[in-house]
């Protein structure tokens, strides 16, 4: 343990250049404007923003972007013909990016909001999930570079309702991906009303979502035959509170190969759902201590990060939340009993004048320890009169792990707060250059994305990158746990598809190792089957695939 | 006293030695001075002041033989030098100031009587003098509080009354220099008798003989046909001498006698202020307002005796009237912006306050009074910013430190906090609101152990209690002493059966004792109780 706390030192010794985040988006051509309403932000419908979802769509591994895009009330009343869409990026090799979102053909529709990568239909090719103000659309990857629409024949367009951010998951492990799409509220886009209310005590108009009646959360089970079927209810995870759901994350957080579902909600008790092993879920944010802060609050949750951050083999959850309020970390205690560790851990602090969306865990420095990254921006622009201190576009963090449960915000030192501040919402990671650091885009509102290449994060450790791919289990391996042991440490981590805020991460799994050169893996399945390998070199990317 | 005994003892000396000592001189000179012989006295004193030029007796003396020769200048170096050697010297002062206004220096006179005033020595007329100072440099406004003073002190006298319906009228104030000139009327015409027992009560008074007082009062107060306004000046005096109750008596014979008598029902409910019957004091005060609605005094009085009684929506009507006429009375502010705050209207009071503290620099109560109002209107940084301000100026105060180190918390500074609380613990041990903050710094920093040691401290304090037990169970969860946080939780519901973070955490208590069932039901309950506080 002693060595991985030393490593740091020991990269200054050396005079190895320290690991920063540059925006390259321009560069990489990444130029088109994310719109959300318009900038005076008067409905509550313009303020939250879309993801971003990483996916290698045309299977030459390298990892595209998907970007999706708003809408403004003006179009959605007068149905007038869109003048932005969704993007796909298709990630050209070179540090560049070509716009194929036409000739791939996902433009998306009407006003979105999230998306996620999987593939569903277990074809080998990732598929696009993309949920949006009014009708979801199901994007199948044909697997010749372009996609078809097959929402209705799959049945998850899901209604005329809010979506948020979705998540695939296979909760009754049949080997084929489910979906949950959470939703967030009941606006009525047709005669909105202009609401004013006071927040720190500036006037502000897109007020919300207390006094609104919220939106209800779906669970669709995976025909295998590229059917869904709605089984909220028999599943048991019907919102009958209709929280204002914002992301769900499918996660085993008690280790029983089950997977588990957790619920962001805002300024409401976030909802955990236990996987009983037989079809159904039990609700149990309260006693599990997930639903409400360590004081008993609701948090406005956002976005929902997901990691093993103290490597004790429980996966943990972050969430960011409100401004003048902490993010709140959430350690496992065991058995999916979470404690609020956020100030003892040293996230709490320095988040509270922040107001947090996309968040996820990830090793920047490959030390072998997982980090924090989360994108901020207000919701409201009034903020910006200096009647408080709060801002309307905020700098974005990243919360190095310094081991034994402790971060310490090295946002400045990786030179994220050079970046101009943004009002950001949607983010995830990817190693999408694959050169063995975790790279990440952040979606900004009215704004051109930001790409942050990591420099001299594959210099800092040594590392590997896992492609699952199932065979009885679901392709993709998402679920699957994967325990890394080197030099001493053991890491976990898994498989998700969804996540952050509205946006999915790399689908490959990044294992920082420091300075060890190799390392054993054992692989446990969602179907159950363990697979091991050992003393597996570092600094490479290997695809495991399910032995029968 | 002390004069005639130093004669005493100079003379005695005389027998002894040919050359005579200073304080003999001192003793020969205020013989002479009592017998209006200045002239004469003053080489004695001078001769003294060879002998011991830094007796500040010797000096005062020659001062006081100048001024009265209306050598003035020589008059003042003498005072200023018994000012410079034996600070505060408010006799001498008082003299500076008379000067000054026999100078006709009007401000420097206020400079000399405003400190022996503000600090309620009743050195000759100074309170009166004062006021004809403000009047002289044209502030007649602030000559109304002196004057008052100056009745206070001798009630009987109606001059004093006519002097104060003179500065009212100048005011444009003309109910209450009405009022005022019907009093001095009314005492003028009082029994002859009246006020002689008035000199007497007063002298008695003076000398601590309240038996004497009592009975020489009682001349006044148990003849059937008392005079309400000498019974008035009668409760005065004892008021003055802190006699309350014999004030209060006093005071309500006058009431009883006249109800439409102002200055019986307000005296009436300052009295019973002062006795710590504020209850009892909103009638006579409400009566007096009604009565006499222009004066400030009134209205401030009942202004407080309401927010003493927690009437605070009561008092703010008369506490903004007395505001609109003393704009610069910083303890009428500050009694309406605590009134602005406890009914729920911080944002009224922030500017209130904010003007008060740029002028009022020696109070911490507005000071405090304003973060508590920035942090009602959720300008937490501005609270914390002036709570940091009260604390750097009031480091011996703990409500100050308390200010500082609740306001870092709010905004999640623990870290900071944490030495402020243990600060405030210093200068004030036990305080259950610092044990409370102290504990939430200490299991914010993961040291569970030392927060629950604080957490128990904080258990007895009313406005604690569930906070503290809160607090307790959690870093008990933490500690993994599930049964202990159990039990703790429980004990809490016997008093707070309808809380929900106690159920709460005691659902994580039961499901972490492997009992799904009654955390399941303990997350009901806490399902419906927040539904029912939300609608």
């Amino acid at each position: 343990m002693r060595y991985w706390l030393l490593l740091p030192l020991g990269l200054v010794a050396l005079g190895q250049a320290p690991v920063t985040f540059h925006d390259i988006a321009a560069k990489a051509g990444l130029n088109d404007v994310i719109i959300s309403g318009g900038p005076a932000k008067n409905y509550v419908l313009e303020v939250n923003g879309s993801g971003a979802c990483w996916l290698d769509y045309d299977g030459d591994g390298r990892l595209d972007l998907y970007l999706v895009n708003g809408s403004t009330l003006d179009h959605l009343q007068k149905n007038l013909p869109a003048t932005t869409t969704n993007h796909l990026y298709r990630n050209n090799g070179d540090g560049t990016f070509t716009d194929v979102t036409r000739k791939a053909g996902v433009p998306g529709r009407g006003w979105g909001f999230g998306c996620v990568a999987a593939d569903y239909d277990n074809d080998g090719h990732y598929d696009l999930f993309v949920t949006n103000f009014g009708p979801n659309i199901l994007y199948r990857n044909r697997g010749d570079g372009t996609f078809e629409d097959v929402t209705e024949k799959a049945g998850v367009a899901g209604g005329d309702i809010w979506h948020a951010g979705a998540a695939f998951g296979d909760y009754d492990r049949d080997g084929h991906l489910d979906l949950f799409v959470p939703g967030y509220l009941d606006f009525n886009w047709r005669n909105p009303e202009l609401k004013t209310c006071e927040y720190r005590g500036v006037k502000v108009r897109a007020c919300g979502p207390l006094g609104y009646l919220g939106a209800p959360n779906a669970l669709y089970r995976n025909n295998g035959d590229g059917t869904f079927t709605d089984v909220t209810a028999k599943a048991g995870i019907t919102d009958r509170k209709l929280h204002f759901s914002f992301q769900g994350v499918f996660e085993d957080f008690n280790n029983d190969g089950a997977p588990d579902l957790f619920v962001g909600n805002d300024s409401n008790p976030n909802y955990l759902y236990l996987n009983k092993g037989d079809g159904t879920f039990e609700e149990v944010g309260v006693p599990a201590g997930a639903a409400y802060s360590a004081d008993g609050k609701e948090m406005s949750s956002m976005g929902v990060a997901v990691g093993d951050y103290d490597q004790d083999g429980w996966m943990d959850l972050f969430i960011t939340t409100f401004a003048d309020d902490n993010y709140v970390l959430f350690h496992n205690d065991g058995d999916a009993f979470f404690s609020d560790v956020s100030y003892p851990s040293g996230v709490g602090e320095p988040t509270i004048p922040y107001l947090g969306w996309a968040a996820f865990f990830l090793d920047y420095d490959n030390d072998g320890l997982l980090d924090l990254f989360c994108a901020n921006g207000h919701v409201y622009p009034e903020v910006d009169g200096g009647r408080i201190r709060e801002t309307y576009r905020q700098p974005l963090q990243l919360f190095r792990n310094r081991g034994k449960g402790k971060f310490i915000d090295v946002s400045r030192e990786v030179q994220l707060f050079s970046l101009p501040p943004q009002s950001a919402r949607g983010g995830s990671y990817a190693d999408f250059d694959n050169d063995g650091d975790l790279d990440i885009v952040v979606s900004v509102m009215e704004g051109k994305p930001q790409l942050l290449e990591n420099r001299n994060g594959n210099r800092a450790g040594n590392w590997l990158r896992l492609r699952l791919e199932g065979t009885r289990s679901n392709r993709m391996g998402v679920g699957a746990r994967v325990k890394v042991t080197a030099q001493g440490l053991t890491q976990y981590n898994s498989v998700r598809a969804g996540g952050s805020y509205l946006s999915s991460n790399d689908p490959r799994l990044h294992f920082g190792l420091g300075r060890a050169t190799e390392a054993d893996i054992e692989v446990t399945w969602p179907s159950g089957k363990t697979q091991k390998l050992s003393a597996v070199k570092a600094n490479q990317e290997l695809l495991i695939r399910e032995t029968p | 006293m002390r004069v005639w005994l130093s004669l005493f003892v100079t003379a005695s000396l005389i027998a002894q030695t040919p050359t005579p000592t200073a304080s003999a001189l001192i003793g020969q000179a205020e013989a002479l001075i009592q017998k209006d012989r200045f002239a004469d006295a003053e080489p004695l004193l001078r001769k003294a002041a060879q002998l011991e030029p830094g007796n500040v007796e010797v000096l005062y003396r020659l001062g006081y033989v100048y001024f009265r020769q209306r050598r003035l200048p020589e008059a003042t170096a003498q005072f200023k030098a018994v000012l410079k050697l034996a600070p505060p010297a408010y006799f001498s002062r008082y003299f500076l100031g008379r000067i000054s206004m026999l100078e006709n220096k009007p401000a420097e006179a206020i400079t000399w009587f405003k400190p022996i005033v503000d600090a309620g020595q009743k050195i000759f007329d100074s309170a009166g003098q004062l006021a004809a100072a403000y009047l002289a440099a044209g502030e007649p406004r602030k000559a109304v509080a002196p004057l008052r003073a100056a009745i206070a002190e001798t009630p009987w006298d109606s001059n004093l009354y006519y002097r104060l319906g003179r500065l009212y009228q100048q005011l444009g104030e003309s109910e209450l220099a009405r009022e005022a000139f019907g009093t001095s009327t009314r005492l003028k015409n009082a029994n002859r008798e009246d006020v002689e027992h008035l000199v007497s009560v007063s002298r008695a008074l003076a000398e601590g003989d309240s038996k004497s007082a009592a009975e020489i009062g009682a001349r006044i107060a148990d003849r059937p046909d008392a005079n309400p306004d000498s019974l008035v000046a009668l409760g005065v005096l004892f008021g003055n001498a802190n006699a309350v109750d014999s004030a209060i008596v006093m005071f309500e014979r006058a009431a009883a006698r006249n109800q439409d008598l102002f200055q019986a029902q307000f005296n009436l409910g300052l009295a019973l202020m002062k006795a710590g019957r504020a209850k009892e004091a909103l009638g006579p005060l409400e009566r007096a307002v009604k009565l006499l609605p222009q004066s400030t005094e009134a209205n401030v009085a009942y202004g407080l005796a309401a927010v003493m009684n927690q009437e605070y929506a009561s008092a703010i009507p008369t506490l903004e009237r007395a505001w609109t006429m003393d704009a610069n009375n910083v303890r009428v502010g500050s009694l309406l912006a605590n009134a602005y705050l406890r009914t729920g209207e911080p944002a009224k009071a922030v500017p209130l306050l904010k003007s008060i503290t740029q002028r009022e620099q020696t109070d911490a109560a507005p000071l405090l009074l304003l973060v508590e109002a920035l942090a009602a209107v959720d300008d937490q940084d501005a609270a914390l910013e002036v709570a940091q301000q009260a604390r750097s100026r009031f480091p011996e105060l703990p409500q100050a430190q308390m200010a500082a180190a609740q306001q870092l918390a709010r905004v999640g500074r623990y870290q900071e906090a944490r030495p402020v609380f243990e600060q405030v613990l210093k200068l004030a041990p036990g305080l259950a609101e610092a044990e409370l903050g102290l504990a939430d710094c200490l299991q914010k920093a993961g040291e569970h152990s030392s927060a629950v040691d604080h957490y128990r401290a904080a258990l007895g304090g009313p406005a604690t209690a569930l906070a503290a037990r809160l607090g307790l169970a959690r870093s008990l969860i933490a500690m993994r002493k599930l049964e202990e946080s159990r039990k703790v939780l429980e004990e809490g519901l016997t008093t707070f059966p309808n809380d929900a973070s106690l159920r709460l955490e005691l659902s994580r208590v039961f499901a972490r004792l492997g009992k799904p069932e009654l955390a399941a039901e303990q997350a009901k309950i806490v399902e419906k109780l927040r539904a029912g506080s939300a609608k």
